[in-house]
């Protein structure tokens, strides 16, 4: 929960709350016509990758440019988890797959716009991510969630989300891709072929575990007409324990 | 903050030793207020437009046991529903309660209505979505649509929503049974069917929720909720899984099911 200060002098009298109440109300109505006539792209709808991606991969196709340190942690991973040791992997523990893994999940998801918010709603264990447009950053954070906390603005016809306050509980991809606490992701959504694919271009931003920030990217195919479906992790995860089994 | 004032109110609500008598322990577990903090500032007003319900609120009070509106009698159960019910109730009293989907991390089914933690609002011309903070349980609002003929049950089910006047009239089936209509352990079939009619008055959305199951209710009942509109609350990421442990995966056999109440009825 983020307190949002709408009006930080009490001593204002209720004629001038009102006053400021009334001019922010018609700014925040000018911004929502301004959105609305400046023609921006509606990425409204169900999407979906055509397969999804175990290892994370560079523009140019080439692993990440790990640190030595962070290349020996993905080494240890890449071995324990192809020998089978799935207990590894944070998801196995139904823990959320942070960002940017949750976009190359092979399962569709929802987007909802609004003028101020675009909400990504992931059939993925009912995950939500919400990007506030034209939002800030909070200034202090006493747990980091798994999803971080993400801002956007709009460049002509691209979505520029800007995602900080992740935890280092989460691997970057399925195959043990470590990151730190210190993972800024910048992506650009934008819509491909007349809408009927959308592409998000990450900018990976970790100088505790990269030499430099790098990119990747993903397409993913609008799904007109599909509807996303109830997922429980832990009745996928724990079948042995599931309820599904009463 | 919230969470350490819930924290705080479940520490404080562990009862005294000594000489008080002992509690009446059907007694009907009063309805408390939930915790939201004070707006820091004032608030701005919600849209005017009584069916533009966008937004984020929050239940006023919530009831750990659901009464119908009005009245402070329990729902009318068959006589399978109140064996499930009163199951519940004692195992809770021992001191062994049963475990049910929303404790499990599971979604929590219809009993995330009566969910103290806030809840969003987004609304599309045929789709209306609703966000529910806790155990990141999402429910989808078909609008102007009918369900669909081979619904598979699930912890939500299928909802389809019109508006009557002002009113957004939501019309939900396909549960499963694995879930409460509330934290007291109120119970409800695979028949369940709930009909919710949410009405906004300023900055209060009215809710009442009546439901039909005639495996455990002999009648439909209503009850109601009142939720404040919190322009200044966003929805704040809650994993239950990641506190989850396999001592608490394995708790799920204590529950009655329909059998075990008639089986109970029989002797």
């Amino acid at each position: 929960m983020i307190v949002k200060a709408f009006d930080p002098a009490p001593e204002r009298t209720a004629l001038m709350r009102l006053a400021i109440r009334v001019t922010a109300g018609f700014f925040l109505g000018a911004m929502t016509v301004t959105a609305a006539t400046a023609g921006v792209p509606d990425l409204t709808g169900t999407w979906k990758p055509a397969a999804g991606q175990e290892e994370i991969r560079t523009l140019d196709g080439k692993p990440p440019p790990l640190l030595p340190a962070a290349l020996d942690v993905y080494r240890r991973h890449l071995q324990l988890l192809k020998s089978g040791d799935r207990k590894l992997d944070p998801v196995s523990r139904c823990i959320p797959p942070g960002v940017p893994r949750i976009m190359y999940e092979n399962r569709p998801f929802e987007i909802v716009q609004r003028p101020d918010l675009v909400v990504l709603l992931f059939e993925y264990q009912r995950l939500v991510r919400h990007i506030y447009v034209g939002g800030s950053h909070p200034p202090d954070v006493a747990v980091p969630p798994y999803l971080g906390h993400s801002i956007g603005h709009w460049d002509g016809n691209t979505l520029v989300v800007d995602t900080v306050d992740l935890n280092d509980e989460t691997f970057l991809d399925a195959a043990g891709m470590p990151h730190s606490d210190a993972l800024h992701i910048v992506e650009r959504l934008r819509l491909l072929d007349g809408g009927r694919h959308l592409e998000d271009v990450f900018t990976v931003d970790d100088p505790k575990t990269f030499v430099r920030s790098w990119q990747a990217r993903r397409i993913y195919d609008r799904k007109p007409g599909m509807s996303i479906r109830e997922d429980a992790c832990l009745d996928r995860e724990h079948r042995a324990t599931s309820l599904e089994d009463e | 903050m919230r969470r350490l004032l819930l924290l705080l109110s479940l520490l404080l609500t562990v009862p005294a030793v000594a000489d008080e008598p002992p509690p009446d322990l059907h007694k009907l577990a009063p309805a408390l207020p939930t915790f939201r903090p004070k707006p820091q500032a004032p608030l701005a007003p919600p849209p005017a437009d009584p069916r533009d319900l966008n937004g984020t609120w929050w239940l006023t009070v919530t009831n750990p046991e659901l009464t119908p509106m009005g009245s402070s009698d329990r729902p009318p159960f068959t006589p399978a529903g109140a064996a499930i019910f009163w199951h519940r109730i004692e195992m809770n009293n021992l001191g062994t309660p049963v475990p049910d989907a929303a404790v499990m991390c599971r979604p929590m089914g219809p009993r995330v209505l009566t969910s103290p933690y806030p809840q969003e609002i987004l609304q599309t011309p045929d789709r209306i979505v609703f966000i529910f903070e806790e155990h990141h349980v999402v429910q989808q609002v078909y609008m102007n649509a009918s369900h669909p003929s081979d619904l598979k049950p699930s912890y939500m089910g299928h909802s389809v929503g019109h508006w009557e006047g002002d009113t957004l009239v939501v019309d939900s089936i396909g549960f499963n049974d694995r879930t409460w209509l509330d934290a007291g352990g109120t119970p409800h079939s695979g028949q369940l069917h709930l009909v919710q009619r949410i009405r906004k008055h300023g900055g209060t959305l009215e809710e009442q929720v009546t439901v039909t199951d005639p495996v455990m209710f002999s009648r439909p009942w209503t009850y109601q909720l009142i939720l404040e509109w919190r322009p200044d609350t966003t929805i704040d990421e809650m994993i239950c899984e990641s506190n989850m442990h396999d001592a608490q995966m394995q708790m799920a056999d204590k529950d009655w099911t329909i059998d075990d109440a008639r089986r109970s009825l029989k002797k």
